[in-house]
């Protein structure tokens, strides 16, 4: 070692990235305690965020599950709206939800084969793209606001099942094209390359070959939104109105679970019915999430 | 500027490209190509990567026509006439001139639907044709054997070199009368390199095959011409240095460069 | 790139050349022990061509062996063919000097002594053959297709001499001889001057295919009869390192030839590389020592 270091300057390259790799190891806490301080700290972090899900849910079930019976889900209200069942807002939330679904998704999909297929890409398709992203982080009840303003004041639709789907489809919309439009370039310019080099026109490729190899990812994006726009309560509070009504038309008011619930915890009348819709709820939500993973599992 | 060691002559030729030049944008990305491409015989494009040879060949299908920005000059004829003309359409000639990628591209369907995708596209749409036209591009395409008791099952579940094989199968099934592959092995098993370079030999007699290739041994072993084509400086077009018999190619090369690339000495 | 595989081109190469070089050293050992009689270089020469044997089959072997695993193209490839090609006819020149050595031996047994005619003859023809294989070599080290083109003229000599040697033999009187033996061992004798004019041929056989490595166009030497050197020279396509090499370091290879009987370019550079030995004297030294 002495000698190395008196004839420095004949050290091959090799030599000195050798010195200077032992000489870094000193004086440095130990590689092991690093290690393991760090990972407490990343347990800690995960363990903590699962500990916050299971109290919520453990909270929910605890006290709605004894409330859930074929009559609370199936009935229908009685007294001030707070005893007996809730069937008719379970309807209107699935009735309102299926509507935006229906409206929003070939906007959606279609603007973002647009934007992913058809438009030059540039300025024009960023300012798009950049809206459809602000567009998402509108707070609901901004758009609960609009909503009534435009579609139950201004088109005369008044609080109906139609006003309150169009106003969820605006929230959806962002949410689905901009799921769909990463799906879609998400489907390999190869495979894309193949179906031109058989002589397909762009809408062939665009029907036959990209929207079906994209559909696994779309659906999940829409199932996403659709979980989203179930939950949603500012948007429909304003649209929608609060009579409880079993909606048949679509202009046809009603009163959807998420404002039963804010109207049950509100007033406190009836704190046991408030829980068990919450907990049917969040039963509605868990299913489409696991469905859409079953979705995006499948098209793999 | 290019040297040809008896190349094809424009009779013997399929496609004849005359001083044709391509731009991607502002970019010049190829300059005056003057070459024949001989019917029925197996054309292998060589050179360093970024020297257009890929690029060259998606302009033989008009492939490049997908990139927004590019246009060309010069003339290119497929059996006489000029494929840039206004008024040829692109997806007609595509139909033609098929085309083989690197990365072997089965569409998310089953085998069956991948081969049948070509002829329905054109509406052949009875039942017992399909099966026809799909035994047959599966048979050409020598997967026949593999796959003819499956043919339902996802044509990404096949192994690498089947898929390509699938997708030559798929191919031919429009019956075109150009095949090109972009480096079609280079992203396969040896054994799967064996099966596609036979193939190509097959076909050979009745299709003109232009292969693009990294490897030399491959171009050597499968191709009756080869040409060289090499980007000098960065930033320039590039064009085609030598071009001829692969023999004299690979035994003699007239260029400088060509040598010095073939042997592996390039830079 | 390519390091190695180049390294080992030029290896191969500098073999042949060594080969070719140890077969013309063989050949004067093997004409000298057979016009002085010597029994016992005879006996050497014999010997030194079965290694020479041994190197050309184990060229052989190293060429067929890079060809298999590298995958030459180009002038890679066209020098080991030209190699593999050179080292065929090595060994059927080494077969010929080992035929000389062998008459030799003959000689001496059977005790035959040769008119000074004839065993002038032979000196004459071994003096042109000596020059051939000189200046084939000198063709190979200094790719000198010029070189190539004047061989057959200086066969013409070597073939002459070898018809004047079988006539003036035919002229003489037949000696009477006392068994079946002893007419064999003059026959062995007399056959040295066909020997000689076949190692000749053979020489220029090899160093034509210089014209394939420079060219790659496969011409014989009656080929290049017709072709003049301009045009040859216009025919030269590029190659790669292991091809054209700087002669210097193949004259390496080839410095032990009797500089008046090679190409004079090649003189020059066997000249130079003995005045860089005296000068780097004291490096050889160094390298004996450590031997």
């Amino acid at each position: 070692m002495a000698d190395q270091s008196t004839q420095t300057d004949e050290l091959t390259s090799r030599e000195r990235i050798k010195r200077a790799l032992s000489h870094g190891k000193a004086g440095r806490i130990s590689k092991d305690t690093s290690n393991k301080v760090m990972l407490g700290v990343f347990r800690a972090a995960a363990y903590i965020t699962t500990l916050v899900l299971v109290a919520i849910i453990a909270y929910v079930v605890i006290n709605g599950l004894p409330h859930i019976s074929p009559d609370f889900i199936f009935g229908w209200p009685e007294g001030v709206n707070a005893e007996g069942g809730i069937w008719p807002t379970i309807v209107s939330t699935i009735y309102v939800t299926a509507l935006a679904m229906l409206i929003c998704t070939p906007i959606a999909v279609l603007a973002a084969v647009y934007l992913a297929e058809y438009a030059k890409q540039g300025r024009l398709v960023n300012i798009i793209r950049y809206a459809a992203d602000a567009l998402a982080s509108v707070p609901s009840i901004v758009m609960g606001l609009f909503g009534y303003a435009l579609f139950v004041e201004a088109m005369g639709l008044g609080l109906s099942m139609l006003s309150a789907a169009m106003s969820l489809a605006l929230l959806m919309l962002p949410i689905v094209m901009r799921t769909t439009e990463e799906a879609i370039r998400a489907v390999p310019r190869y495979i894309r390359w193949g179906a031109y080099g058989l002589g397909a026109t762009k809408w062939q490729v665009v029907s036959k070959i990209v929207l079906p190899s994209a559909f696994g990812r779309i659906a999940t994006g829409i199932v996403l939104a659709i979980g989203r726009a179930i939950g949603e309560t500012a948007v429909v509070l304003y649209t929608m109105g609060q009579a409880i009504n079993m909606p048949i038309t679509p202009l046809d008011s009603g009163r959807p679970m998420t404002v039963h619930l804010y109207l049950l915890a509100n007033d406190g009348i009836n704190m046991n019915a408030a829980y068990g819709t919450a907990l049917l709820l969040m039963i509605i939500i868990l299913a489409f999430n696991l469905f859409s993973r079953y979705l995006s599992r499948r098209s793999r | 500027m290019s040297v040809y060691q008896s190349a094809p002559t424009p009779e013997s030729s399929a496609i004849i490209a005359k001083d044709f030049d391509f731009w991607y944008g502002d970019f010049h990305a190829l300059t005056g190509l003057d070459v024949n491409i001989a019917r029925n015989k197996i054309t292998a494009f060589i050179g360093p990567s970024g020297c257009g040879k890929s690029t060259f060949l998606r302009c033989m299908n008009r492939m490049n026509d997908l990139i927004e920005g590019t246009h060309v000059s010069g003339s290119m004829s497929l059996d006489g006439n000029n494929i840039y003309a206004p008024g040829v359409d692109p997806v007609d000639l595509r139909r033609r001139v098929g085309m083989i990628f690197q990365q072997p591209n089965p569409f998310p369907k089953s085998i069956y639907e991948n081969v049948a995708f070509g002829p329905r596209l054109q509406g052949v749409t009875s039942k017992s044709d399909l099966d026809d036209i799909v035994e047959e591009s599966l048979k050409r395409a020598n997967l026949w054997k593999e796959v003819s008791n499956q043919l339902s099952k996802d044509g990404l579940a096949l192994s690498g070199g089947q898929q390509q094989r699938l997708c030559i199968a798929r191919v031919l099934a429009v019956q075109p009368d150009v095949l090109l592959m972009d480096e079609p092995c280079s992203a396969i098993d040896p054994t799967s390199v064996q099966k596609v370079e036979d193939l190509m030999a097959e076909l050979a007699p009745e299709m003109t095959i232009i292969i693009v290739t990294h490897s030399m041994q491959q171009a050597a072993r499968i191709s009756d011409y080869t040409a060289f084509f090499l980007q000098e400086v960065a930033g320039e077009p590039a064009t085609l240095i030598e071009y001829g018999q692969t023999d004299a190619i690979f035994t003699s090369p007239m260029d400088r460069r060509t040598e010095d690339y073939i042997t592996g000495r390039f830079g | 790139m390519r390091k190695l595989f180049s390294r080992q081109l030029v290896e191969a190469r500098h073999e042949m050349l060594s080969i070719y070089e140890a077969v013309d050293l063989t050949l004067h050992d093997a004409v000298t022990a057979f016009l002085t009689s010597d029994k016992k270089l005879a006996n050497k020469t014999k010997k030194a061509t079965l290694q020479i044997d041994a190197r050309c089959a184990n060229l052989e072997a190293v060429c067929y062996n890079l060809i298999a695993t590298q995958g030459p193209v180009a002038s890679d490839f066209r020098l080991l063919q030209t190699i593999i090609y050179i080292d065929f006819n090595l060994q059927r020149m080494t077969d010929k000097v080992r035929q000389i050595a062998r008459a030799a031996k003959h000689k001496v047994k059977a005790d035959i002594q040769l008119p000074a005619e004839l065993n002038d003859l032979i000196l004459r023809e071994a003096d042109c053959v000596y020059r051939v294989v000189g200046s084939s070599i000198s063709a190979l080290v200094n790719n000198d297709m010029s070189i190539v083109c004047g061989l057959s003229d200086q066969d013409e000599p070597v073939h002459q001499i070898y018809e004047e040697f079988f006539r003036t033999y035919n002229r003489m009187s037949a000696p009477e001889l006392s068994d079946d033996s002893s007419y064999d061992d003059l026959r062995r004798t007399i056959m040295v001057s066909r020997y000689l004019d076949r190692t000749a041929s053979i020489s220029i056989d090899a160093a034509c295919r210089l014209t394939f490595l420079l060219t790659g166009q496969r011409l014989t030497a009656s080929d290049l009869v017709d072709i003049d050197e301009d045009e040859l020279e216009s025919m030269r396509v590029p190659s790669g390192e292991g091809v054209v090499l700087d002669p210097k370091t193949d004259a390496q290879y080839v410095a032990k030839l009797p500089l008046d009987e090679v190409g004079e370019q090649l003189r020059h550079l066997i000249e130079s590389l003995n005045d860089d030995d005296e000068v780097d004297a004291d490096d050889g030294e160094v390298v004996a020592t450590e031997e």
